[in-house]
């Protein structure tokens, strides 16, 4: 599973995990913080999305699909 | 949309203007040169822009929806590192009245804000940089 990191998680990534089943968000969001402890406060509240929409904890990720990894957002 | 180019004021309210339409509204975000009490050089903006473009649909058809009036509405924000002065995002509401105007035009930044996978670094004149807290998105 390849995961695009973004905002201040940007210098952390693009990362890599390896599953052989698909994974609910919020085990993949685990999965993350333990490769990048320095950052697993962010990541904590940082949601994972894909070009049409952010999603759900519950929701499931692919292990071959790219996501993307979207930390609490500032626009405007 | 996203732009990296320098957002137009004038571009803003026309995208929206119509002859039956009265009331017009805009409001532009722009770079502040104080946050905190530091002094604030420039900021950069970086977004995902393909789910930006879907989040920027689905906020103006959840407005236009919002309000039984026929409202004509523009939205843009630009990425890239801003000097201070500059535009970071354009709101235009339209409406045949000022009051659905004023309120789609609030109602699109707040979401914007909230909503929009967008994220803000602020440039110090120290030299230090550091990323804007905001709203999670996780649900």
């Amino acid at each position: 599973m390849q995961l695009e990191l973004y905002g201040p998680l940007r210098r952390y990534g693009p990362v890599t995990l390896t599953f052989s089943t698909p994974q609910p968000v919020r085990a993949v969001r685990d999965a993350l913080a333990e490769k990048l402890p320095a950052a697993k406060e962010l990541i904590a509240r940082s949601a994972f999305g894909d070009d049409e929409r952010a999603l759900a904890d519950d929701d499931v990720l692919q292990p071959g699909a790219r996501y993307a990894v979207l930390p609490p957002v500032a626009g405007g | 949309m996203i732009t990296t180019e320098p957002i137009d004021r004038g571009r803003a309210a026309s995208a929206v203007a119509h002859p039956s339409h009265g009331g017009e509204c805009c409001f532009f975000g722009v770079v502040r040169d104080v946050n905190l009490g530091k002094k604030v050089v420039a900021v950069s903006y970086e977004a995902h822009a393909a789910l930006c473009t879907k989040v920027f649909a689905q906020i103006l058809e959840r407005v236009r929806a919002k309000y039984d009036q026929p409202l004509r509405l523009f939205l843009e924000h630009r990425t890239g590192r801003l000097a201070v002065g500059e535009i970071s995002v354009a709101i235009a509401a339209n409406s045949v009245h000022r009051d659905e105007a004023f309120r789609a035009c609030r109602d699109i930044i707040e979401a914007v804000k909230h909503e929009a996978p967008i994220w803000k670094q602020e440039h110090f004149e120290d030299g230090d940089s550091e990323w804007v807290h905001g709203h999670s998105l996780c649900k």
